[in-house]
């Protein structure tokens, strides 16, 4: 099954030049990248799902909350997939970011009569040239700006899988949370005045015209405060599990050869790059047949 | 390239072990075992001790979240000595909406919107109480000045209560000592700390505890008589003891003839319904010594 049509638009068409060994290794790496995408944003709507009923506590609210934190996560997480995923090729990236060079090579070029195979073929060689200048090309060197990108990347993937980690432990430990609740609540009924006491019993307290659907606490803040003591060092091992498997696809993406260097954003690449020449070739046509044009043609007054 | 390629091996399999092992901590046996109880009972415990060592009073506003409709009852003795009594109920999510809208209330460019806010927060009580008066005053037969006499001798009725929107209470202020007893108390002496943001209760809340100064008593009132469709309005100025609000009509006699105020063309008289004394009429403003900048707020 080819799950990474979905994500990234993957197509068999793409690697028509590429062989049937690299092939099969990019379906497989983007189909991994598209499944583990798939799990992170399933974890996610189940957060989002949780927050919503500890803090609505009806599953009429619960589930427009996990539908939108799940489709916010979604979105987030692509942005950041996508950014990762740049052409590792120094001489690709900056034949692709400055085409100024290939250009330079057509400035002297009569090209008013070609015709436009005679443009493709120009365009066809040029891609070939690529190709095999991009085996033997360099990675690309971070600069600053990637660095900064970088940490901005990594601290929203680590806002995101925090988020998650913590309303997937609320459901993890519900009825954990539950019992020590009702424990509380019990301990609570001979003291009778005081104004924590009082807020502490209306958190405890089903809510008006209902009851409690997942944590029996209003408070959101209490209710962390007994999952964190209760779970001690673990809550912070399985936050860390949460935080790998949120980082895991991220690192994938920027030190795996397959990616950056794969065959898929290299033939996607060299596609972008022969489309703009083709176009600068044409307009550079119809510039020249243009100026004949002009130049054959004596001015006239009316 | 084989060494790129095995970093894909082994995040591929980092993360899907990572996943087996969260699947697994979600398994009901291992949960028990990693969460501790005891530590929890350790924390509810230091928890009352925290809980007992408040002696803070906590605001007496019982009917916060009450579970059930609230059956209310008033009655009450007009201008006449006639007796009059009303039976009507809140809804308990009514209630606590007030209560909710009141508190979270935090748009004070303007006090004429609060204050018609207020009233479209208790809408229902309104209508319910409503309901009950005009079923009463049909069945008495009570027309014009008496429907006035009948509503309003109703708002003046339970005593005057102040209203802070500070931790004031108990204090001394207008000549009067005021404990932290937030109620209406029959000397007059009933008086209630952090009513936010305006000092003013909504008319549900007014309702339900009878508790209202000025301002508050004034508003529902205004909102009572507007609904059985006469022209009220809600004034406020200056009565020699600071500002003031009191209710005021227009369009009907005065009782006892005094100051006006004029607004659009209108002749509005001033009714005093902060208590039930028998100079506290329509019309009569003279229990005040000044009567400066009054204006209408409401109509």
């Amino acid at each position: 099954m080819n799950l990474g049509k979905y994500i990234f638009g993957i197509r068999e068409e793409d690697f028509r030049r590429a062989t049937e060994k690299e092939r099969n290794d990019q379906f497989l790496s983007y189909n991994l990248l598209s499944a583990m995408y798939f799990i992170l944003v399933i974890f996610s709507t189940v957060a989002g799902g949780c927050y919503g009923l500890l803090i609505f506590q009806d599953w009429a609210l619960a589930i427009p909350s996990a539908i939108l934190f799940g489709g916010i996560c979604f979105v987030l997480l692509l942005l950041v997939l996508f950014l990762n995923l740049t052409t590792g090729d120094a001489w690709l990236y900056n034949t692709m970011t400055d085409m100024t060079t290939v250009f330079n090579r057509h400035e002297q070029e009569d090209l008013s009569h070609a015709s436009n195979h005679q443009l493709h073929l120009i365009v066809e060689s040029h891609e070939q040239e690529i190709r095999t200048a991009s085996m033997a090309s360099p990675d690309t060197t971070p600069t600053v700006s990637m660095i900064f990108v970088s940490i901005i990347k990594l601290t929203l993937l680590l806002i995101i899988s925090c988020a998650v980690a913590n309303g997937m432990e609320l459901w993890m430990f519900q009825d954990q949370i539950n019992e020590s609740l009702s424990t509380i609540k019990t301990q609570m009924a001979p003291i009778q005045s005081g104004i924590l006491n009082q807020w502490t019993q209306e958190m405890l307290d089903p809510p008006v015209h209902g009851e409690f659907t997942f944590i029996h606490c209003q408070s959101p803040l209490m209710t962390w405060e007994i999952l964190a003591i209760s779970l001690g060092p673990t809550k912070v091992l399985i936050d860390m599990l949460f935080y790998c498997l949120f980082l895991i696809p991220f690192i994938l993406v920027r030190k795996s050869r397959q990616y950056a260097h794969g065959a898929y954003l290299r033939e996607i690449a060299i596609r972008d790059i022969s489309i703009s020449y083709m176009s600068f070739l044409l307009t550079q046509r119809k510039c020249q047949q243009l100026e004949e044009e002009i130049k054959q043609t004596p001015p006239t007054v009316s | 390239m084989s060494n790129r390629s095995d970093i894909l091996r082994l995040s591929s399999l980092l993360f899907w072990a990572t996943l087996t092992v969260l699947i697994l901590f979600m398994l009901p046996g291992l949960k028990n075992g990693l969460y501790n109880k005891e530590k929890a009972n350790l924390w509810a415990e230091a928890m009352m001790d925290t809980l007992k060592q408040d002696t803070l009073t906590p605001p007496p506003l019982p009917f916060i979240r009450p579970s059930k409709n609230i059956e209310i009852q008033w009655s009450w003795r007009d201008y006449h000595e006639n007796r009059h009594e009303i039976r009507f109920t809140v809804s308990p999510k009514d209630s606590a909406r007030a209560v909710d809208y009141r508190n979270d209330y935090n748009s004070l460019f303007n006090i004429r919107q609060l204050y018609m806010d207020f009233i479209k927060v208790s809408k229902g009580p309104l209508d319910s109480l409503c309901k009950a008066m005009k079923m009463d005053i049909q069945s008495k037969n009570l027309t014009g000045q008496e429907v006035l006499d009948y509503v309003v001798s109703c708002i003046q009725t339970p005593p005057y209560t102040k209203i802070t929107n500070r931790n004031e209470c108990p204090c001394f202020d207008m000549n009067n000592y005021w404990t932290d007893e937030c109620a209406p108390k029959d000397d007059r002496t009933g008086c209630c700390n952090n009513v936010t943001p305006f000092a003013v209760y909504t008319p549900t809340e007014f309702i339900l505890q009878k508790t209202g100064d000025c301002d508050t008593k004034a508003l529902i009132a205004y909102a009572v008589l507007k609904k059985l469709g006469y022209h009220a309005a809600l004034i406020v100025g200056e009565a020699g003891t600071g500002k003031h609000a009191m209710l005021a009509l227009t369009g009907v006699r005065p009782v006892i003839q005094s100051q006006v105020v004029r607004n659009n063309g209108r002749i509005y008289y001033p009714w005093e319904v902060t208590n039930k004394y028998a100079e506290y009429k329509l019309g009569n403003m003279s229990m005040w010594p000044n009567w400066n900048n009054w204006e209408v707020i409401c109509d």
